[in-house]
């Protein structure tokens, strides 16, 4: 397998020195080449996708009512985002005055209390497990024969 | 310079006492701690249509805008792949003018006829995905973690011994030594057995709810401060006192929770 990746490997670096060699070669003088069919469409192949920018079609430019639609479609999805922006903020602030609301009270109630939740304890570290959301979920599903260990 | 014999007399004086577990009582009120356990959501929300729409536009306009793409260096000539990928830009093409669908559907609609047509095409190179809607979503089985994969899912339980709330968060009741964090571990531990793999967020309570004494002034009142969890395995194995379970949804909460209790704790949840 190993002997395998090796070889590829050879074959690409192989193709990529004659790449550039003929890059600077600019004379393209006798190059004693073994597999010149083969080699050079592959050669010419690369330099053109590495070097050469395909030709394209300038770039759209809209006018009047065509400009107009695609403003107003372009200004709603702004709007889109602003909204979800405004609301993901109204939910963190709600939060936080809930939690600034359960300390204040905490406060109140006990001293002792209040001083053990306000302490930052330096050994509590973000867990590992937590995952963020993916398109799919997994096929294992959720793990239900999560076993707590006895240390 | 001590004698053998009062060494002894020392070592057994500090034998260890179980603590004595004293009830938090402050004012008249008890302090209890409660947690809110929640699921966080395992999968990307869906796209609304005006999302969907506004992608597929966005789509059109980039392939219009594009170079072209230089299919000879991605495909070896005449291979399965390369036949694959003109039948995928065929559709495409199509798609452009044709406002119905997107390019992305049209890509999707040829790769599922080609694997209807040729099973050796549809064993390349395959993914298995699974589907964002499961099993529990169809059935509505409230007591799975695999239901509503969206949204975040919050644990509650049913205490008839707990006349006003009977369906409530795990909570119980402090001990004069004990911290808040401490006392919402023991009592999650308790309510919900070990095995789930909980994070707690933090040492600061993120909401409190305070029932005043009765009239008669038998009954103490209670303040409970609400710790936040999350769970990332596992699942909860009730104890006696807990009858019933539900994992639900912020949606789903006033259903489960009373009013006053709910309202006092929505604040902290999340959107989704």
């Amino acid at each position: 397998m190993l002997s395998i990746v090796r070889h590829s490997c050879q074959k690409q670096q192989n193709l990529l020195r004659q790449v550039v060699a003929v890059r600077h070669n600019s004379t393209g003088g006798a190059r004693p080449d073994n597999n010149v069919q083969n080699g050079d469409t592959r050669v010419e192949l690369i330099r053109r996708v590495l070097f050469e920018s395909p030709a394209r079609e300038p770039t759209i430019k809209l006018e009047g009512k065509a400009l107009e639609e695609h403003e107003t479609i372009e200004r709603a999805w702004k709007l889109h985002k602003m909204r979800q922006r405004e609301q993901r903020q109204q939910t963190l602030e709600r939060q936080f005055r809930s939690i600034h609301l359960a300390m204040s009270e905490l406060e109140k109630a006990s001293d002792r209390l209040f001083k053990g939740a306000i302490v930052k304890s330096r050994h509590i570290t973000y867990p590992k497990q937590a995952k963020i959301p993916t398109e799919t979920p997994s096929p294992q599903g959720w793990d239900y024969s999560y076993k707590h260990s006895t240390e | 310079m001590f004698s053998r014999a009062s060494r002894v007399v020392c070592s057994r004086s500090f034998s260890t006492v179980a603590p004595l577990r004293v009830p938090l009582v402050i004012k008249n009120n008890r302090i209890l701690a409660s947690v809110i356990l929640s699921r966080a959501p395992q999968i990307t929300r869906d796209s609304t249509s005006f999302e969907k729409a506004y992608f597929d536009y966005k789509e059109k306009i980039e392939r219009q805008n594009a170079t072209t793409f230089p299919t000879e260096f991605y495909f070896k000539k005449g291979s399965l792949a390369e036949r694959r990928w003109k039948e995928e830009e065929a559709a495409r093409r199509d798609a452009m003018s044709n406002s119905q669908t997107s390019l992305t559907e049209a890509a999707a609609k040829t790769q599922a006829q080609l694997e209807q047509n040729d099973t050796a095409a549809a064993s390349m190179n395959k993914v298995e995905k699974a589907s964002r809607l499961t099993e529990a979503d169809i059935k509505k089985d409230v007591k799975s973690l695999d239901r509503a994969l969206q949204r975040t899912l919050y644990l509650v339980v049913h205490k008839p011994e707990d006349t006003q709330h009977p369906w409530q968060f795990p909570q119980g009741q402090i001990d004069s030594a004990e911290y808040l964090h401490e006392a919402a571990e023991r009592q999650l531990e308790d309510d919900c057995g070990k095995d789930m793999d909980v994070w707690f967020v933090g040492r600061q309570p993120v909401s409190f709810y305070k029932k005043a004494a009765s009239k008669g002034s038998e009954e103490p009142g209670s303040k409970t401060f609400f710790m936040k969890a999350r769970v990332y395995a596992g699942q909860i194995q009730p104890n006696k006192q807990v009858s019933d379970f539900a994992w639900v949804t912020k949606e789903e909460l006033p259903n489960y929770l009373s009013s006053d209790y709910y309202n006092a704790i929505k604040d902290s949840l999340s959107e989704l």
